[in-house]
Formats: C-alpha cells, sequence, structure tokens
C-alpha cells in the first residue's frame, strides 16, 4: 500500500508525514518527527517507556497505529517544559535524583503527568498504581514515587 | 512490521462489508493492545487491516431496562470508571480495572480482549459469571453467542471470518445479587495466573438461591464452572459447602502449564480464589444487613 499522508498533532505542532499505515506511533515519533524521549523498550505493552500521552491519557507508543493518533493530541516528553522551564514533575525527578539509567524516565513522567493533570494531589498508592504500567530496570521506584508526590505538592 | 492493507471505514456496513469482502485475509483492530502485538511478532499476518475506531456506536455503552448494552470499541478505562457499572456490576468494573497497566485501559477495548480469546483475558470470566452475551455482525445479519459458548481454545473463538463483534449484552442482577471479580497475579500489571467471577444471590436465611462461576487461566479457555454452581445452589451457604465448591471447581480446570505456573499450581489457585470470590460476597452481604 503505498504512503499516506498522514496529520498529526504533536506537542501543540500540526504535523504532516507520509508514512505507510503499518507504522507505530513510536516509529513516527523517533523515526519521522526526530522526537527521541519516547523510548523502545518490550514492544508488547509491558515496560512503559514509550508512555506519550493522547488527549491527556497515557497510552504506550509501541502499540498503536500512528493513523489511529490522527486527529488527537499528542504530548511526549520534549512537549513538557514551558519556556524553557522544566515541567514540575521533571523538577522533582532531579531533585530527588528519581534517574539512574534515565531509559524509564520519560515514560515515568508522563505517566505522572497524566495522573496529576487528572488527579492533581494524589495518594502515594494512587501514584503507585499509575506507574504500575512503568518498568524501571534499576529499581529505583521509591525515589521516582516521592518524585511525583513532591511535584504535586508544589504544584498546589 | 509486516505491512497491510488499511481501512477505517466510518460505518459498521462499511466495516461489514470490507469484511465481506477480504474474510480471512481480514482483522479488525479495536484497541490494538494484543493485535498489535501479534502482528509484530509475526504470529500473524493480516493482509487487511480494518480499523473500528470512527465507528461512533460502537464505543456506546447503553443502560437498558434489563441489560446494559457495551459497543465493542467501550474502552476498560470508560467501564472501569463507569459509575453505574462500578455499582451495578461490580465484576464488570473491577475486571476492566485489572487488564494491563493503564495504558492499555485507556486503549483496549471490551470486544477486542475477548476476541483475542486468550485463555486468561480478564473480561471473560467477569461476563461470564454476569451471563453475558457477544452480538456477532456480519453482511449476513446479527447473532447472539452466549460467552460461555463464545470460545474454542486458546486464542480462539467461535466468530465466522467475515464477523466481528459489535457489542456484548449483560444482564443487570435482580433481587439484590451481587459479583465479584478476584484476580491472581505476581505484578499488578500481570496476565492473570488464574481469575475468578461470580455473581452470587443469597436470600434472607443465607440460602443461595443462585450462581453463576467465570473462570479464567486455568484451561485452555475461560469456562463457565457449572457443576461447581449446581453444589451451591439451593444450599445454605457454610465454609463446609464453600470448601466443597473450591474442590469441584478445581476438578473442572485443564490449566495449560506455562511461566505462570505449572497446572497443578493453577489447578489448586483457581479452588483458592473461588474460596476468596465466595468469601468477600458473603461478607458484603453481611455488612449490608
Amino acid at each position: 500500500m503505498p504512503d499516506i499522508e498522514c496529520e498529526i498533532r504533536v506537542n501543540g505542532k500540526l504535523c504532516k508525514v507520509e508514512i505507510d499505515p503499518s507504522t507505530l506511533l513510536l516509529d513516527l515519533l523517533r523515526d519521522e518527527l526526530g522526537l527521541t524521549g519516547a523510548k523502545r523498550g518490550c514492544e508488547t505493552g509491558y515496560c512503559g517507556c514509550c508512555t506519550v500521552l493522547m488527549d491527556g491519557k497515557a497510552i504506550h507508543s509501541c502499540s498503536i497505529l500512528a493513523m489511529r493518533a490522527k486527529e488527537h493530541e499528542i504530548l511526549s516528553i520534549e512537549g513538557m517544559e514551558t519556556d524553557g522551564k522544566l515541567h514540575p514533575i521533571q523538577q522533582a525527578f532531579l531533585e530527588l535524583n528519581a534517574a539512574q539509567c534515565g531509559y524509564c524516565s520519560p515514560g515515568m513522567i508522563m505517566s505522572a503527568r497524566a495522573l496529576l493533570d487528572a488527579n492533581p494531589l494524589p495518594t502515594r498508592a494512587e501514584v503507585s498504581r499509575a506507574l504500575a504500567g512503568n518498568l524501571c530496570r534499576c529499581t529505583g521506584y521509591l525515589p521516582i514515587i516521592d518524585a511525583v508526590l513532591q511535584a504535586a505538592q508544589r504544584s498546589r | 512490521m509486516a505491512k497491510f492493507k488499511y481501512f477505517e471505514p466510518a460505518d459498521l456496513a462499511e466495516a461489514l462489508t470490507l469484511l465481506k469482502n477480504y474474510g480471512e485475509e481480514a482483522r479488525g483492530i479495536a484497541g490494538g493492545q494484543s493485535l498489535l502485538i501479534l502482528i509484530r511478532q509475526g504470529l500473524i499476518r493480516p493482509q487487511v487491516l480494518i480499523s473500528l475506531h470512527r465507528i461512533a456506536v460502537l464505543g456506546e455503552v447503553n443502560f437498558e431496562e434489563r441489560n446494559i448494552t457495551l459497543g465493542a470499541m467501550a474502552t476498560q478505562r470508560r467501564i472501569s470508571s463507569d459509575e453505574r457499572i462500578r455499582s451495578r456490576l461490580p465484576a464488570l468494573a473491577e475486571a476492566a480495572s485489572r487488564v494491563g497497566s493503564i495504558h492499555v485501559q485507556n486503549l483496549g477495548t471490551v470486544g477486542g480482549n475477548i476476541s483475542h480469546a486468550e485463555p486468561n483475558g480478564d473480561s471473560a470470566p467477569a461476563l461470564i459469571s454476569l451471563g453475558g452475551s457477544v452480538l456477532a455482525s456480519s453482511h449476513r445479519g446479527e447473532r447472539t453467542i452466549p460467552l460461555d459458548d463464545f470460545f474454542r481454545g486458546p486464542f480462539e473463538n467461535s466468530l465466522e471470518p467475515d464477523e466481528m463483534v459489535t457489542r456484548v449484552r449483560v444482564p443487570l442482577p435482580v433481587d439484590g445479587a451481587s459479583s465479584v471479580y478476584v484476580k491472581h497475579v505476581q505484578r499488578a500489571v500481570d496476565r492473570a495466573t488464574v481469575s475468578i467471577g461470580v455473581q452470587l444471590r443469597i436470600d434472607a436465611a443465607g440460602v443461595c438461591a443462585d450462581a453463576r462461576i467465570g473462570v479464567g487461566g486455568a484451561a485452555p479457555s475461560p469456562f463457565r464452572a457449572t457443576r461447581a454452581e449446581a453444589v451451591l445452589r439451593g444450599e445454605k451457604i457454610s465454609d463446609a459447602l464453600i470448601d466443597a465448591v473450591a474442590a469441584e471447581v478445581s476438578s473442572m480446570c485443564d490449566p495449560l502449564p506455562d511461566s505462570h505456573g505449572p497446572a497443578e499450581y493453577k489447578r489448586k489457585m483457581a479452588g483458592v480464589f473461588v474460596k476468596r470470590a465466595l468469601r468477600a460476597l458473603l461478607a458484603q452481604k453481611r455488612s449490608s444487613i
């Protein structure tokens, strides 16, 4: 099948690309748009390091066709800062050393963003639940959860 | 990833025509949370993919006098966050909230989950316990298939190549029947080792008036534990009776050994989790009196 024109809104910008319909959103972001923040991990919808938001909801960009994301708002880690200022969740990750190798961090931060946008003052259990779909193989979960809770407090 | 022809039909008639024309070569794609993984891993290779996301009617959730009808494209997130479903059909809401992670629930759908027909999916045991049915459509018309007759083995369902699930119909519980879904996992987002849905109606004297039990993960397909239901029905519920029900459920299991555990372990856990489900329902009943 020839490439199809696909208009997709990423981090507030309308992007026009020609893609094969089998292109995954993750591949569109990384290979077509050069946004390499979302990482390729398990590719089975388990590890969460490819997490982006679609209309504010956390999804695995490895488990959705780019065509399906048309006419929706995609937010990736690259769209988190405003006017050169990090988002409070990113700032808290820095301050509390919530990243070790860092591979899971973009996905963790995006899942946390979806949570805090919907539930600005979550309990620790709610944070754990929201991040249950994001694996950290350095197993640094405690500072990650601390960072999300701190970001929530700071944003009050 | 393998290439395919791709369609986004705007209505159901168009989707059914595509299924008619392409038959075995085509797959409908709902949330894609299982199908895209199968394609990428090379386990299936459809020549044609028919995305159902533009067909608005498939996303609807309708409460009727006696039933709730879920469009096949209703997401698990939509189902688990619906207050009416949570209060009337708690087993269904709980099962929806246990499918993978929130990410999977945001895209994954009830129609996709049951069509995928994995031995340990979450929707099936809950829907079986609630007496749910699948409404399947093709260009030839629509038919109703009870959930407990929908599965044909691991990743096999009873749909014809030109058919698709369009709706799932669940009767609303009568006379104070209540339901629960329990799932045995290692980590929160895992697939079930085993999982159990139970709907139970108990009268004022503590006698079981009706019971339905759905079992997942403990056989090639999710199944209804009819023999165990018969042990319960008409009896006063006691610890001894609960043990007998659990033994009957275990005896009906035919688990596939896999990374979730050996067959014997799953058989045993099916019994353990049936006991937990029944005790949870009894505790609810007591606290509501």
